[in-house]
């Protein structure tokens, strides 16, 4: 293992602390009584459920109100009416009730929970997503796993697989280290005010500040990658040199414009067509902190070549 | 991509006592085989640790009352292994430990001239038994990898009001190789790849305050955030005659905080949220500023002796957001974004190879982003929503100063029919930028693609659809064209257009059988207008002449994927099979048109040769995986996937060494790869 022993040994303890700190209950045993009567007919559901995340803090020891009902309402209508769907309040696709009713059912608790404070303001509100679109309330679901974001974002899901991305299916980068899902002022729900602010957090070898800055790369990330997955390496929105030729056209290829010709292979081969192009002495693209040389400008951390 | 067959879900079911806990847990061990793929290709596996090896994971999960723990370890003693340690008492306090290690692989057996004792370090030698024209000699073996281990720990106290704390600390260690590249101050003609050595690390700490009372909330948040650099410079022997020992700077330390507030109040008249945010936050380095870089030829570097790095960041929002009817929704916000940049500005004089003085920029900027939404509830569950949106940027950069962004939307989504839902937007942007290819002292006739003025249309739809029960379609088109400043002739992008659909399908038969199927296209096409032989002086709206011929370039790549999925419980409770099959390909080309025709194909000023080969490759996975629950607290499961992909690209064909003057190490062109893998693993729970 290639943590230390006093980390493993660090953890071990917090583990055991854990158990040892839980020893007080606020809520007991769940109300079986009461959730015998849903469970008649929905056995699976029920059985589900409390093996799930809700239990231990929905149903408190004796008190009716804290059962099925909590989230479902009174299913006494329900019951006398054979079990039709409009009796009782119902969760996902299928439900006879609205997506608000459906999501109101839920920040009745939740709201006060900081990261819904801006379910208001978000897309998904307003978007018709519920929280059941994303949540299951009575199966646990790993919540970190990109699938549930890509059902809808489709278009994402096909770039999160292609030859450069982000190791998102991976499972090492999920969708909400970037978005927060229940809302945020940003565009794209990002955390973060714009989006360089958002890749600093990670990347943190690109802030700066550096004595010779690009201002495309400064002023927006996306202005050359593209964030969930690209054909052209390092997320590039456009293959090296044609990229760097949608600004500066006027600049070193200017009089040539490059063709198969220019490749390894090619009959008149530069080194602005091989392998990654212009990127190959222009590394510090991001930004750089040498000196600019007016003697040598190949040496020179004006060109970002050092 | 083969990471997310080897994760394994950290969901559990079994469950049992200890003391007042009731506890899931779950422990799996066994081991991962892979045919030796790694080592090949960088591609393999790009972000996971697959290699002959033993395999574990565990989890727990407890709960006792409103206390609730949690334990999870994947990947137990890998390059991606992760642990997370959480817990607390629902609706009170919250923690959280965790170690998560990313492994990412850019390049494996590379091959340098450098000498082996000295990759890895900040300065590079070349061993006498070298010659540097002949990769043959070349000694060094290395991989291109980087591991990046985070340790943190958060923690928070929120019972819903009025007082609520959280604070949180991590620090990120960064450390393997990079693919540097450099010149090699051979005129034009040469670059060196040098192994970049990584050795970051950057604390993170946050500590917020929150109080809420009603419908009010309010929360401060402070951050600071330092990133070191144990190689700030990587000092490398010239592989060019007579050039020295020049130095490559690296990236530089900074020191960043950031204070931030956030004020939401709910429930206002109209039904209305509004919601305020304020930030200000600061990026500073102070370096040591070199008179050269080492290199034969110094130029004139101002003796001041450090470079100040002062960054400073302002964000301000105001959104309201309101259901003013009871089918009407609006929003309406305002932000704001300014960058001031007072960093150290350095005056270098003229000299032979640049003949103006030569002053770093500071860039700053500063954003003003407005709009409003509006969405109504219309007769069957559809909703029309529209909305305007404002953008400006002023920039401090000579040449383009200002852009304007203008955006209108419409859509239209109905959700009537239990089975289908339905949606269709259509937006349309106006951009209008000073840049229009003449600014002061500006001699050529080009856009830059960021600033420049453009039109766009995007159109996106959906569909989705279960007909029958157990059985689900979902259908997404998208479309965007970018035109650039049509009205005026200039050299540079002149549109670009992608088209994708997708679309994915399952139908299940309980106890039977699960399909699932998945299929997508994407289509982009960028066309720009350049020259042969002119160097973008000469006005493109003249007509061609002798050795200033214009060319236009038509760049296409066209993506696809599917794939099949198949999910049967041989005995159900008791034995499951899966399989899969999935391909994601793309195939890209340039095509050119112009070009002097009295010229010789090819040559400069001359028509241009189309590319065929550009960025093409074919990824084929096949899966099967088998699971067997021997009883019910322990199962085995087996996998095996074939992974093979393949890539071409006109930019890599007959990848040499040292092409003309050039001192590469084979970096980014290993992408091809075929692998056999698998991994068995026996579960235990209880």
């Amino acid at each position: 293992m290639n943590i230390g022993k006093g980390k493993s040994r660090f953890l071990l303890v917090m583990l055991l602390a854990g158990f040892a700190f839980g020893t007080s209950s606020a809520f007991a045993a769940i109300d079986q009584g009461a959730v015998d009567k849903c469970k008649a007919c929905h056995e699976d559901e029920v059985t589900n459920f409390v093996k799930g995340t809700h239990h231990g803090k929905v149903f408190a020891a004796g008190d009716k109100q804290n059962s099925c009902e909590s989230c479902h309402g009174p299913g006494e209508k329900h019951i006398a009416a054979g079990g039709s769907k409009d009796t009782i309040i119902g969760f996902g696709k299928k439900s006879e009730q609205s997506v608000e009713e459906q999501s109101k059912q839920c920040l009745s608790c939740h709201a006060k929970n900081k990261s819904v404070a801006m379910w208001d303001i978000g897309k998904h509100k307003k978007n018709d997503v519920s929280c059941a679109s994303c949540h299951s309330t009575h199966v646990e679901k790993d919540m970190k796993a990109p699938e549930n974001c890509f059902s809808c974002h489709k278009d994402v899901k096909a770039q999160a697989k292609r030859f450069s991305h982000h190791p998102i299916i991976e499972g090492k980068v999920s969708c909400s280290d970037c978005h927060n899902p229940h809302g945020t002022t940003s565009h794209g729900m990002i955390k973060a005010e714009n989006n360089n602010q958002l890749c600093y957090k990670c990347h943190a070898d690109k802030r700066g500040p550096f004595v010779w800055e690009h201002a495309p790369v400064e002023e927006n990330c996306n202005n050359c990658h593209v964030p969930h997955g690209s054909q052209n390496m390092k997320l590039l929105t456009r293959r090296a040199p044609y990229l760097c030729n949608d600004c500066h056209s006027a600049n070193h290829s200017a009089g040539t414009t490059l063709d198969a010709t220019n490749g390894f292979k090619g009959t008149a081969p530069t080194n602005k067509t091989f392998a990654r192009g212009c990127i190959n002495c222009h590394n510090k693209i991001h930004g750089s902190v040498a000196p600019a040389n007016t003697n040598d400008k190949y040496m020179s951390g004006q060109y970002f070549v050092r | 991509m083969v990471a997310p067959l080897l994760l394994q879900s950290s969901l559990v079911f079994a469950e049992y006592k200890l003391g007042n806990w009731d506890l899931t847990t779950k422990v799996g061990f066994g081991a991962q085989l892979s045919n030796g793929a790694e080592g090949q290709s960088a591609k393999f596996a790009e972000y996971s640790d697959v290699r002959d090896s033993a395999l574990g994971y565990a989890s727990i999960t407890g709960e006792v009352g409103a206390y609730h723990l949690g334990f999870d370890a994947s990947r137990i003693g890998l390059k991606d292994q992760s642990y997370v340690l959480d817990g607390g008492s629902y609706g009170t306090f919250n923690y959280s430990v965790y170690y998560n290690s990313l492994f990412h692989k850019f390049s494996v057996g590379a091959v340098s001239l450098y000498d082996p004792a000295t990759v890895g370090t900040g300065s590079l030698t070349i061993p006498s038994t070298v010659t540097v024209a002949s990769p043959e000699t070349w000694g060094a073996r290395y991989d291109y990898t980087l591991t990046k281990k985070t340790y943190g720990v958060d923690a928070s106290y929120d019972t819903g009001a009025p007082y609520s704390f959280g604070l949180g600390f991590n620090q990120v260690k960064e450390d393997g190789l990079r693919p540097l590249g450099v010149t090699s101050r051979a005129a034009s003609t040469g670059g060196v790849t040098l192994p970049e050595p990584i050795d970051y690390k950057t604390n993170n700490f946050n500590a917020n305050v929150g109080y809420k009372i009603g419908d009010w909330a309010t929360n401060l948040n402070a951050m600071l955030s330092k990133f070191t650099n144990a190689n700030p410079t990587l000092q490398y022997a010239s592989p060019v005659a007579g050039q020295g020992s020049p130095i490559a700077y690296l990236a530089p330390k900074n020191d960043y905080y950031k204070l931030a507030w956030q004020n939401v109040i709910m429930s206002l008249p109209l039904n209305s949220t509004v919601i305020a945010k304020a930030s200000y936050s600061k990026l500073s380095n102070t370096l040591d500023m070199p008179r050269s870089v080492g290199e034969t030829t110094p130029g004139t570097t101002p003796d001041i002796g450090s470079f100040d790095g002062n960054i400073k960041y302002a964000t301000a929002n105001l959104s309201w957001a309101a259901n003013p009817l009871d089918k009407l929704d609006t929003k309406v916000y305002y932000n704001f974004l300014r960058k001031w940049n007072r960093s150290t500005q350095i005056t270098f004089p003229a000299g032979p190879s640049i003949t103006s003085p030569v002053t770093n920029a500071l860039f700053g900027y500063y954003k003003h982003n407005g709009g409003v939404d509006a969405g109504y509830k219309l007769p069957l569950s559809t909703r029309l929503g529209a909305g305007y949106e404002h953008l400006k940027i002023h920039r401090d950069r000579k040449d383009a100063v200002n852009t304007r962004d203008n955006m209108v939307y419409a859509e239209l989504r109905n959700s009537h029919f239990d089975i289908a839902q339905m949606k269709v937007k259509y937006q349309h942007l106006a951009r209008t930028g000073d840049f229009e290819g003449t600014f002061p002292g500006a001699t050529v006739y080009y856009r830059s693609v960021d600033v420049t003025s453009k039109k766009q249309n995007k159109v996106t739809a959906g569909f989705d659809v279960a007909p029958i029960e157990h059985l689900d379609l979902g259908i997404e088109y998208s479309y965007s064209k970018n035109q650039y400043n049509p009205t005026q002739r200039l050299y540079g992008r002149t549109k670009d257009t992608v088209n994708g659909i997708f679309t994915d399908i399952s139908y299940e038969m309980p106890k039977l059988f699960k399909v699932a199927a998945f299929a997508g296209y994407e289509k982009g096409v960028i066309d720009t207008l350049r020259t042969a032989g002119n160097n973008m002086t000469k006005d493109p709206a003249l007509p061609d002449t002798t050795n200033a011929f214009k060319v236009n370039l038509y760049e296409n790549n066209r993506g696809w994927e599917y794939g099949l999925g198949l999910d049967i419980p041989v005995i159900e409770k008791k034995w499951d099979v899966s399989l899969g099959w999935e391909q994601y390909r793309n195939d890209g080309g340039i095509n050119f048109n112009g070009g002097d025709p009295a010229l010789a194909v090819g040559s400069s000023g001359g028509p241009r040769v189309d590319i065929s080969n550009f960025n093409d490759s074919l990824t084929t996975v096949v899966r099967a995986k088998t699971k067997y629950q021997f009883t019910e607290n322990l199962s085995a499961t087996a996998n095996y996937m074939y992974e093979r992909q393949t890539y071409s690209d006109f930019g890599w064909d007959g990848y040499v060494l040292n092409p003309s003057g050039m001192f590469m190490t084979g970096e980014y062109s290993d992408n091809e790869y075929k692998a056999h893998t698998g991994y068995l693993v026996a579960e235990y729970r209880f």
